[in-house]
C-alpha cells in the first residue's frame, strides 16, 4: 500500500517527467524499412522512404543538402534509425499527422515553437495563402491563431493582423481562433488572400464550464452553476479571491472587514453550516482544504465557476456542502515565449469618520454621569480642580487614520510547444493599513510564485502545478492580559480627548489615563501599535501532479496527487510600557508559535464517454483519499529587558515554557457520476458517493449521499416553436443530498484527560513553602453519538437566451435543508465542562430566488455590456438539538421557526420623566427619571430577561450587483455597484459610544436627558448604568441596507501599430480606478458591510475594521 | 489492449489504498478518559485536580472575593468596571462576568469531584489513601455546593458525569436541597479524612492545604448554622475545638500575608504562590494548560489606588466601627491597620507616606488585608495579577465566633462569652464579661455582629451574615445598612442572591431565574 508520505516524491518525479518529455514521433518513425539504393540523390531516397511508410517528409532542401548522393542498405530497420544514418546529428525529426518534419535541432528541441511551418522551399507543391484578420470595429487583431484543421500546421497573425501560411492543398480548412471572439473555419478553396473579420463573442452559452472532474458546455448544464466574469473580478484590488466575488454572482454573499490580510465570510445560498460556511475552493482540479483563496493572486485566474447545488457539487462530496468555487488558472499556450507584466499602485483611506465628542463635550457628559451617580467629579474633568485638563483635545480618529498604500505586481512568462506548455508567474502584493502605528500597524504583504506545466504524448498526458507563497501579516494586537473586546476601532473611538497621543513621561512614550484624575480605562491604539509586535508568517507550498491515460479513445484514467503544506509562525511581543493605569506592563512577554498543516490528497478517477446516434453518455467513477495533519509548538517567555533582543536566550529562563500539539484526520470516499444527453434536448445527471471520515466514531463513520438533476433544452425541440426573439430556452432542476464533516475538531467524539489541572500544597503545617501537585482529570465533555450532517438541496431554473443569445437571463428557485448540523451550541454551565462539545445541533432551511442577466451590444465603435444579478434569501430554523433550546448570540437569538441569529433585545419605550412615571410602570429595579422605559413584553409587571423580544432580521432579504461595461475605440470604462437590503445591524460600536460612562462618546449623547431637557430619546448618563440603558435593545438596531458604488475603472489600450514600432511591447493598457467610492446607507457605523461571526451574532457590528476607499493607477503590458 | 489492462489494474490497486484502517485515528496528545482511572497515582492526581477549581478567576483568584465582599457594608466599589462597580449595588447584568464567573468555577469543581467519587472506588489501591482522596473530593464538592447555595440560591445538583449530550441538562433544585447536598457531602467526608496529614502514610504525607477532618466539621457546622440547625452546628464546632490542634495566631495580621501561611489558626485555606507553576495568569475558565500560574488577583484588584486598581474599598462605616472601642491599654484596635490604610500622619502605603500620596485632606480608606504592603513596592510588581497570598477560607476565629453564636441562639448566652473573648483578647480588647456583662440573647446577637464585623472585615463573611440574619427583610436594619453604605439604596428584594447567569438559563430549560432578577 502506498504511503501518503510518498506523495511529495511522486510530485517531483512527475515534474521531472514533464521536463524530460521529448516530442519525437512514435508510430511512423518506428516503421520497419527494407531498402537498398546506391549513390542516389538524397531526395530520391526520401521519395522511396515516403512510399514505404506512407508519410510525407517536410524539409528545406538546404537543410538536408537534398542533392548530395548517398548509399543505403537496410533490412527491417526502424525509420528513425534509417534517418539517423542519412542525416547529420543536428537534424531532428518530428511526426505531425502524416508528415515527418525535419528541422534543425536547436529549433525543434526548443519547447517554444508553436506550429509546424511548411518551409517555402519545400519540394512539394504546397499552397501558399495569406490574409488579414480584423475585429468587427476594423482594428487588426494580433496573435490570432490560424491552424490547418486536423494538423498542427499553423501560424499566428502579426501586429497588422496579417498572416501567411503554406497549406497542404486547396481542400485544407483553416481554423481561426482568438480569445474573446467567435471562432471561424474557412476552406481555402481557390483564394490566395483571405479577408477575415472576427466577431467578438457576445454570448457565453458556448463557453466551457469547469465542473467537478470534468467540463461541460454551459448550455448543457443540469446543475446550478454560476459563472463569474473574471474581467470584473480582476478590477477589484484585493489579495483575496473570495473578497473579489462580492456582488458578482447571484447567490453569493460576502461579508468582510478592511483589515489588511484578514479573512472574509463568504456564503453560497445562505447559512448552511453552523461551523464553516465558506465554500470549497478548487483550483485547477485541486480541492484546497486550508484557507483557500487567501494565498493566490487574482492575476493568475483564467476562470471562476460557482457550484451552488448538490448536483453540481456532489462530486466533491462532503467538502462541497457550502458550495464549491472552481478556479482555473492561466495556462501556457503553444507559442513563443510571452512575457506580460501588470501592476497597480493605489492609495487607501478611511471613507468616513464618526462624529465623536471633543474635550469639552466629553467632560460635560462624563461630569453629568458622575453627578447622576452621586460620585465626586474626576479631577481631570472638574473645572474647580487644579488637575482639570483644558489644554489637551486629542481627536483620536484624526491622529490615527492615515493613507494606506496598496500595490500589486505580476509578471508572467508562458509558452509552449505542440505537446508541452508552461506558465510561470511571479506576484507581489503589499498593503499597509489606514491606521497609524509602528511594528504593530496592520499590514499584509505576499510573494507568490506559480508555475504550471502540462504535456501530452500519445495515450499519456501529465502535468503539474506548483505554487509557493510567502506572506507576512502584521496583526492588530492587544496586550496579552487584556484580550481585545472588539477590534482596535472600538478602542480608538472610546479613547478620551483629554489624553495626549504622546507623553514622554510614561515608559514607552505614549499617553494614557491616570487612575486618580481621569478614571477612564482606555487604550492608546497608536501607542499600542507602536509598542507591540505581532505578526503571522505563512509559507505555503501547494503542488499537484496529475497523470492521465487514455488507452482507448474516451476512456480515461486519471491520477491526481495533491500536497498542500503551510508553515506558519505566529509571533507576539509585548515590551514593558506604561499606557495608562490599566494598561501598564511591567514584564515584557514573548510568545512564538511555529506550526504546519498539510493536506495530502489522492484521487483516482476513471471516465468514459461515448456517443451512439443521438445518445451521449458520460460515466465517471473514482476514489479519493485525504489526510490532514497539523502540528504546532509554542514557546513562551517573559522578563526581557530593554534594549530588546527577542531570542529566548535573553528572557527570564524560569518563566519559559513550551506547549505543543499535533493531530490528524483522514477521509476516504467512493464516487460515481452518470451524465446522459439525448439529442441535446434531454439531459440528466446522477451522482452517488460514499464517504468515511475519521472524525466520527466507528459506528457513525460512513455516510451515503446522492443526487439527480435534469434539464430540458426547450429551444432544441422541433415541435415547439418559440418566438424568434427567444434563441435559447432551458428548464432544469435537481434534488440531492451531500454530507458534511467540516468542523475543526479531529477527535470530537472522545473524552480526554487533561494533565494540567494542577494545584499546589505546602510542605507541612506553618509553611508558605509550596510545590506543584500534579492534577489530571477529564475537563471536557463529548458527544459520542455525533454523526454526518446532511444537506438536502433542491432547485429549479429557467435559462433564457434572447436576440441570438446576446441577452441571457436565468431565474432560479432553490430550497436547501440542512439536517443534523454539527455545531457547538452552548451547554449548561452546570455541566462543569470547559468546552462546548460538537453535537448534531440543528436543522435549517434556506430558500430563495436568484436572477441573473447578461447583455452585450455593439453599436459602431461602442461596445456595451451589462451584467446584473440579484438573489433573495429566506432562512428558517427547523429544529435545534434534542430539546429545541434556543441559542443566544450577541443581542440575538436563534430559535425554531425563526432565522439564525435574529436580533433580540429589550424594547425602548421612551424615557421616564418623573418618579411617578417609574412607579406607574412595571417593576424596573434601579430605574429613575431620565432612564429608559423598557417594554413589559410578557406583561408580568416586572422587567427582566424574559422581556426581550425579536427586533429585526440580520439576514438581508435581497442581495444585488450590477456591472456596466463600455468600450469605445481604445477606451474602456467599467462601473460596479452592489448592495443588499432588508437587514438590520446591531451597531455595537454606537452602543458603546452611547453608554455615557468614562470613555468617549458619540455626539448624539450630548442630547442626554436632564430634568430641564426632557424632549429627547437619549437617557441620562450615569456611571454604573444601574437601569441597563446601555443593554441590548432596539436603541442600537439600525438599518443595514446599502448600495455601494464599489468600483469604477477607466482604461486606455495603446494602438497595436504604435506599440509594434517600439519592438518591445506587444500590448499595453493603462487604467485608473476607484473602489468603495460611495455608500448609500443610513447606518451610523463606519460601514454597513461588516465582519461578524457570520452566524448566531451575524448582525452584530462591534467595530468591524472599515473597508477603505481606494484610488489607484494600473498598467498591463505584454512584451 | 495492454494499456487498458494496465490502467484498470493500477486503478484497482489505488482504489484498495483507500482503506478503512486509516480512518481510525487516535489523538497523540492526550490520554482518553476510558483508559484512565486504573492506578493509585491517577487517583491522587484526579483528587488534586478537584482543588484546582478553587483558584480560577471566578473562584478565589478574584471574583469570589468581589462577589462576597462588595455586597457587604464593610466594602464598596468605585471601580470603572461595571462588573465590580454594580455588584455591591445589586445592579449586576444577569449576563455579565460577575454573575457568570463564580458559577462556572464552582460547577467545574463539582464536575471534577463527581469523577473522583464515581471512579476512584473502582481502583484497587491502598484503602487508607483511597479514603483520603474520596474524603477530599466529598469535602470539596460540599464546599462548591455550599457556595452555589449561599450565593446563587436555587441551582442544579449534578451528581454524576454526563456520558453524552442527553446528560447535560440537570434541573434546578431549591436552595434547601442544595444545602442538604453540601451537608451530606461534608458528613460523608468527615470519617474519611485525617485530622492532619503530618503522619499519614502515602504520597500525601505532611502536605498542608489538603482538606482535613477539622475542615469538614467546620464547614458542616457553618452550613448547619446557615440553616439555623444550631445544636447540630454547635456539636461540629465544639468537635473542631476539641481536636485541640488549632489556636489563634498571636499576631492578627499573620492571617493575611504570604509569610505565615498554613498556620495554627488555619482550618482550610486556598493555596496561591508567586513562584509555583507557569507564568501566565491561570484565569480559567478554559482548559488548564501548563503555562497557568497559581496566582491570586485579589491584591491588585482590591489594593489602594496608585498601587493597585482600587476596585474595592472598605466603607467608612467599617473604619468608624473600629474606633468605637479602644484596646485595654487605650490604643486603636490593631485590626484596623491590618484591615485598611487610613489617613493618619504615621500611615505609609507600600512604603510611601499616605498623606503625600493622597493629600492630607483626603479621608478615603483603602484595603490592606490580603495586600502585599510591606513586601513589594506596589501590586503591579513584578507583574500585575500575581499575588501569592493564601486565602484563609476558615480560620479558628470563625469556629470560635460561630460556636459562640450557636450557644447564644440555643439560649446559653453566658457560655458564649469565653469564646468571644478569645478573639477579642488577641486584639487587646478588654474582657467582654467585664465591659458588657449579662447581655440578653438579643443584645448578644448585636454584640456578635459587631465582633464579627471587625474580626472578619473584608473577608467576605459580612454579607453572608446580613443575609442569614434576615437584616434585608427587616426595614429597620435595612435603613441602618443604607445609612452606613449607600450601595444598599439600590437593594431590591431577592437580590441578596446573585442572578443565575443568563447563559445557564438559556442553555438549560430546567433552570429559572431567581426571584428578584
Amino acid at each position: 500500500m502506498i504511503k501518503l508520505s510518498l506523495i511529495p516524491l511522486l510530485l517531483v518525479f512527475f515534474a521531472l517527467c514533464a521536463y524530460a518529455g521529448d516530442s519525437s514521433g512514435q508510430r511512423l518513425l518506428d516503421k520497419k524499412i527494407t531498402l537498398k539504393m546506391s549513390d542516389q540523390e538524397i531526395r530520391t531516397v526520401f521519395t522511396e522512404l515516403e512510399k514505404q511508410c506512407q508519410a510525407r517528409f517536410v524539409y528545406s532542401p538546404e537543410l538536408i543538402g537534398a542533392s548530395r548522393h548517398v548509399s543505403l542498405d537496410v533490412r527491417d530497420k526502424e525509420l528513425y534509425k534509417v534517418l539517423s544514418e542519412l542525416l547529420p546529428d543536428d537534424i531532428v525529426y518530428e511526426q505531425v499527422n502524416n508528415y515527418i518534419i525535419l528541422s534543425k535541432k536547436a529549433a525543434a528541441r526548443s519547447i517554444y515553437p508553436i506550429y509546424v511551418m511548411i518551409p517555402d522551399n519545400s519540394p512539394y507543391a504546397f499552397v501558399k495563402v495569406g490574409g488579414k484578420i480584423i475585429g468587427s470595429s476594423g482594428q487588426p487583431l494580433e496573435g490570432v491563431s490560424v491552424v490547418v484543421k486536423g494538423t498542427s500546421i499553423g501560424t499566428t497573425s502579426d501586429a497588422n493582423g496579417e498572416f501567411s501560411l503554406n497549406v497542404p492543398d486547396r481542400q485544407s480548412i483553416l481554423v481561426i481562433s482568438y480569445i474573446g471572439y467567435e471562432g471561424q473555419e474557412i476552406k481555402v478553396g481557390d483564394q490566395n488572400y483571405l479577408d477575415i473579420t472576427l466577431k467578438a463573442v457576445n454570448s457565453t452559452l458556448n463557453d466551457v464550464v469547469v465542473v467537478g472532474y470534468g467540463t461541460v458546455k454551459k448550455a448543457d448544464l443540469t446543475g446550478s452553476v454560476g459563472v463569474v466574469n473574471v474581467g470584473n473580478v480582476e478590477k477589484v484590488a484585493t489579495y483575496d479571491v473570495a473578497r473579489s466575488l462580492q456582488g458578482q454572482v447571484a447567490g453569493i454573499s460576502v461579508q468582510g472587514s478592511g483589515e489588511p490580510g484578514s479573512f472574509v465570510n463568504i456564503k453560497i445560498r445562505g447559512i448552511s453550516s453552523l461551523n464553516d460556511n465558506n465554500p470549497l475552493f478548487v483550483i485547477d482540479g485541486v480541492p484546497i482544504v486550508n484557507e483557500a483563496p487567501y494565498d493566490f493572486p487574482i492575476d493568475d485566474i483564467e476562470s471562476i465557476q460557482v457550484l451552488k447545488d448538490a448536483s453540481a457539487g456532489a462530486i466533491y462530496g462532503s467538502r462541497a456542502a457550502a458550495g464549491v468555487i472552481i478556479i482555473t488558472t492561466k495556462k501556457g499556450k503553444a507559442g513563443p515565449l510571452k512575457l506580460s507584466y501588470s501592476a497597480y499602485l493605489g492609495a487607501q483611506n478611511m471613507p468616513k469618520k464618526l462624529p465623536l465628542t471633543n474635550r469639552q463635550q466629553y467632560q460635560q457628559i462624563t461630569d453629568a454621569a458622575e453627578t447622576n451617580a452621586g460620585l465626586p467629579l474626576a479631577a481631570a474633568n472638574d473645572p474647580s480642580s487644579p488637575q482639570y485638563i483644558s489644554n489637551i483635545n486629542t481627536n483620536w480618529q484624526d491622529a490615527a487614520f492615515k493613507t494606506g498604500i496598496i500595490e500589486n505586481h505580476n509578471l508572467n512568462f508562458s509558452g509552449g510547444s505542440l505537446n508541452t506548455s508552461y506558465s510561470v508567474s511571479l506576484n507581489y502584493f503589499d498593503n499597509t493599513a489606514t491606521v497609524r502605528g509602528g511594528p504593530g500597524e496592520p499590514s499584509y504583504n505576499r510573494y507568490n510564485v506559480n508555475a504550471s506545466i502540462q504535456s501530452h504524448q500519445g495515450i499519456l498526458a501529465f502535468g503539474g502545478r506548483f505554487t509557493f507563497t510567502q506572506s507576512h501579516k502584521q496583526n492588530i494586537t492587544y496586550p496579552h492580559l487584556h484580550p481585545n473586546i472588539g477590534n482596535e476601532i472600538v478602542d480608538l473611538d472610546r479613547a478620551i480627548p483629554t489624553v495626549p497621543v504622546y507623553d514622554s513621561s510614561r515608559q514607552g512614550g505614549f499617553g494614557g489615563t491616570n487612575e486618580t484624575t481621569q478614571k477612564a480605562i482606555m487604550l492608546n491604539i497608536i501607542g499600542m501599535n507602536n509598542l507591540m509586535d505581532s505578526y503571522s508568517k505563512r509559507d505555503r507550498f501547494l503542488g499537484n501532479s496529475w497523470l492521465e491515460l487514455e488507452p482507448v479513445k474516451n476512456l480515461k484514467y486519471r491520477l491526481n496527487l495533491v500536497y498542500d503544506r503551510t508553515e506558519t509562525r505566529d509571533f507576539f511581543f509585548e515590551p514593558q510600557y506604561d499606557l495608562g493605569w490599566y494598561y501598564t506592563n511591567a514584564t515584557s512577554y514573548l510568545t512564538d508559535s511555529h506550526g504546519d498543516q498539510s493536506t495530502a490528497l489522492m484521487e483516482n478517477t476513471l471516465s468514459y464517454k461515448f456517443t451512439a446516434g443521438r445518445h451521449r453518455l458520460e460515466l465517471l467513477a473514482g476514489t479519493t483519499y485525504e489526510e490532514d495533519d497539523q502540528q504546532n509548538i509554542t514557546g513562551l517567555e517573559s522578563g526581557f529587558t530593554s534594549p530588546y533582543y527577542l531570542s529566548f536566550n535573553n528572557g527570564n529562563s524560569t518563566t519559559a515554557s513550551i506547549t505543543s500539539f499535533e493531530q490528524k484526520a483522514t477521509m476516504d470516499s467512493y464516487l460515481g457520476r452518470v451524465n446522459y444527453n439525448y439529442d441535446d434536448r434531454y439531459l440528466i445527471t446522477f451522482n452517488g458517493r460514499r464517504d468515511g471520515s475519521s472524525k466520527f466514531s466507528p459506528e457513525h463513520r460512513w455516510g451515503n449521499f446522492g443526487s439527480v438533476a435534469g434539464a430540458w433544452n426547450v429551444s432544441n425541440e422541433k415541435f415547439i416553436h418559440l418566438p424568434d426573439v427567444i434563441s435559447f430556452l432551458k428548464l432544469r432542476g435537481g434534488y440531492g443530498t451531500l454530507g458534511n464533516q467540516n468542523f475543526p475538531s479531529y477527535y470530537g467524539y472522545t473524552t480526554y484527560i487533561n494533565n494540567n489541572a494542577s494545584y499546589l500544597f505546602a510542605t507541612g503545617a506553618n509553611s508558605s513553602n509550596q510545590y506543584l501537585a500534579p492534577g489530571s482529570i477529564q475537563t471536557q465533555v463529548a458527544d459520542p453519538t455525533l454523526k454526518w450532517e446532511t444537506k438536502i438541496t433542491s432547485d429549479v431554473a429557467l435559462d433564457f437566451g434572447f436576440f441570438n443569445n446576446s441577452l441571457l437571463f436565468t431565474a432560479e428557485y432553490f430550497v436547501n435543508t440542512d439536517k443534523d448540523l454539527i455545531a457547538q451550541p452552548p451547554i449548561p454551565i452546570s455541566v462543569g465542562a470547559t468546552n462546548t462539545p460538537y453535537v448534531n445541533a440543528a436543522s435549517i432551511r434556506n430558500s430563495g430566488f436568484e436572477f441573473s442577466v447578461s447583455w452585450k451590444k455593439t453599436m459602431g465603435r461602442f461596445n456595451l455590456s451589462v451584467d446584473a444579478n440579484a438573489h433573495t434569501l429566506k432562512n428558517r430554523v427547523l429544529q435545534l438539538g434534542g430539546t429545541n433550546d434556543p441559542i443566544y448570540g450577541n443581542e440575538s437569538k436563534t430559535e425554531v421557526g425563526h432565522e439564525v441569529g435574529q436580533i433580540y433585545g429589550y424594547v425602548d419605550q421612551g424615557i421616564f420623566q418623573s418618579t411617578a412615571d417609574v412607579q406607574k410602570h412595571a417593576i424596573q429595579p434601579n430605574a429613575a427619571p431620565g432612564d429608559i422605559i423598557f417594554k413589559d413584553v410578557d406583561g408580568n409587571d416586572t422587567i427582566n430577561a424574559l422581556d426581550q423580544t425579536y427586533l429585526g432580521s440580520a439576514i438581508p432579504k435581497l442581495y444585488y450587483g450590477l456591472n456596466l461595461g463600455l468600450t469605445y475605440a481604445s477606451f474602456d470604462l467599467t462601473l460596479f455597484f452592489e448592495g443588499n437590503a432588508g437587514n438590520k445591524i446591531v451597531n455595537g460600536l454606537y452602543q458603546t459610544l452611547m453608554a455615557g460612562q468614562y470613555t468617549n462618546h458619540y455626539i448624539d449623547e450630548l442630547n442626554y436627558w436632564t430634568p430641564t431637557h426632557t424632549n429627547t430619546n437619549v437617557p441620562r448618563p450615569i456611571i454604573g448604568d444601574p437601569n441597563g440603558n446601555d443593554g441590548p435593545s432596539n436603541r442600537w438596531v439600525q438599518n443595514g441596507s446599502y448600495v455601494k458604488w464599489q468600483n469604477a475603472e477607466l482604461g486606455y489600450t495603446f494602438p497595436a501599430k504604435k506599440l509594434h514600432a517600439t519592438h518591445i511591447f506587444s500590448s499595453a493598457r493603462v487604467y485608473i480606478s476607484g473602489q468603495n467610492l460611495l455608500t448609500f446607507s443610513g447606518y451610523k457605523g463606519y460601514d454597513p458591510d461588516i465582519a461578524s461571526d457570520g452566524l448566531f451574532s451575524r448582525g452584530f457590528d462591534y467595530g468591524s475594521f472599515p473597508n477603505p476607499r481606494t484610488y489607484m493607477f494600473g498598467l498591463q503590458v505584454g512584451f | 489492449m495492454k494499456p487498458l489492462l494496465l490502467t484498470i489494474s493500477i486503478g484497482c490497486i489505488l482504489a484498495a489504498v483507500s482503506c478503512n484502517k486509516q480512518l481510525q485515528q487516535t489523538n497523540p496528545n492526550q490520554q482518553t478518559a476510558q483508559t484512565f482511572w486504573t492506578t493509585a497515582a491517577e487517583a491522587l492526581d484526579a483528587g488534586n485536580s478537584v482543588y484546582g477549581s478553587l483558584i480560577l478567576d471566578g473562584s478565589y483568584m478574584r471574583f469570589s472575593h468581589v462577589v462576597l465582599n462588595t455586597r457587604g457594608d464593610d466594602a464598596t466599589s468605585n471601580s470603572p468596571w461595571n462588573e465590580i462597580y454594580n455588584c455591591g449595588k445589586f445592579a449586576l447584568d444577569v449576563n455579565g462576568f460577575a454573575a457568570q464567573a463564580p458559577f462556572t468555577a464552582y460547577y467545574q469543581g463539582v464536575f471534577r469531584a463527581n469523577q473522583v467519587i464515581e471512579n476512584v472506588p473502582k481502583i484497587s489501591m491502598d484503602t487508607a489513601l483511597r479514603n483520603r482522596i474520596l474524603g477530599q473530593a466529598y469535602f470539596l464538592r460540599g464546599l462548591y455546593f455550599f457556595h452555589l447555595a449561599s450565593i446563587y440560591r436555587n441551582v442544579p445538583i449534578p451528581l454524576t458525569v454526563a456520558q453524552s449530550s442527553a446528560g447535560f441538562y440537570v434541573h434546578q433544585s431549591p436552595q434547601d436541597s442544595v444545602y442538604a447536598q453540601a451537608m451530606s457531602d461534608f458528613q460523608t467526608a468527615i470519617p474519611l479524612l485525617p485530622v492532619s496529614y503530618a503522619n499519614v502514610t502515602g504520597p500525601d504525607q505532611n502536605q498542608a492545604g489538603r482538606a482535613t477532618k477539622g475542615a469538614a466539621m467546620a464547614f458542616l457546622g457553618k452550613t448547619l448554622l446557615f440553616n439555623k440547625q444550631y445544636s447540630q452546628a454547635a456539636q461540629q464546632f465544639l468537635g473542631v475545638i476539641n481536636l485541640g490542634i488549632y489556636s489563634l495566631t498571636p499576631n492578627y495580621h499573620d492571617n493575611f500575608t504570604e509569610q505565615d501561611e498554613n498556620n495554627q489558626e488555619s482550618i482550610f485555606e486556598v493555596q496561591f504562590s508567586r513562584t509555583v507553576g507557569g507564568t501566565a495568569d491561570g484565569w480559567g475558565p478554559g482548559d488548564p494548560d501548563p503555562t497557568w500560574g497559581k496566582y491570586e488577583a485579589r491584591a491588585v484588584t482590591f489594593g489602594p489606588r496608585n498601587f493597585a486598581y482600587g476596585d474595592v474599598q472598605p466603607t467608612k462605616a467599617l473604619y468608624y466601627e473600629f474606633l468605637q472601642e479602644k484596646t485595654a491599654n487605650d490604643s486603636t484596635d490593631p485590626r484596623l491597620y491590618a484591615t485598611m490604610f487610613y489617613n493618619t500622619n504615621w500611615m505609609t502605603v507600600y512604603g510611601q507616606p499616605f498623606q503625600s500620596v493622597y493629600g492630607a485632606a483626603d479621608s478615603e480608606v483603602f484595603c490592606r488585608k490580603y495586600e502585599n504592603d510591606g513586601f513589594y513596592p506596589n501590586e503591579f510588581t513584578p507583574a500585575a495579577f500575581q499575588s501569592g497570598i493564601n486565602y484563609r477560607m476558615m480560620r479558628y476565629a470563625d469556629v470560635l465566633l460561630y460556636y459562640a453564636e450557636c450557644l447564644n441562639e440555643l439560649g446559653q448566652t453566658s457560655q458564649a462569652y469565653p469564646y468571644i473573648q478569645q478573639v477579642r483578647a488577641r486584639a487587646g480588647l478588654a474582657d467582654l464579661a467585664v465591659v458588657h456583662p449579662n447581655l440578653t440573647q438579643a443584645q448578644m446577637r448585636d454584640q456578635l455582629a459587631h465582633e464579627r464585623f471587625l474580626e472578619f472585615g473584608l473577608e467576605g463573611r459580612r454579607f453572608e451574615d446580613i443575609v442569614r440574619w434576615g437584616w434585608l427583610q427587616d426595614p429597620t436594619k435595612l435603613a441602618w445598612l443604607q445609612a452606613r453604605d449607600p450601595e444598599f439604596n439600590t437593594y431590591f428584594p431577592g437580590r441578596e442572591y446573585m442572578p443565575i447567569p443568563l447563559a445557564e438559563i438559556q442553555a438549560n430549560l430546567g433552570v429559572q431565574q431567581n426571584p428578584g432578577w
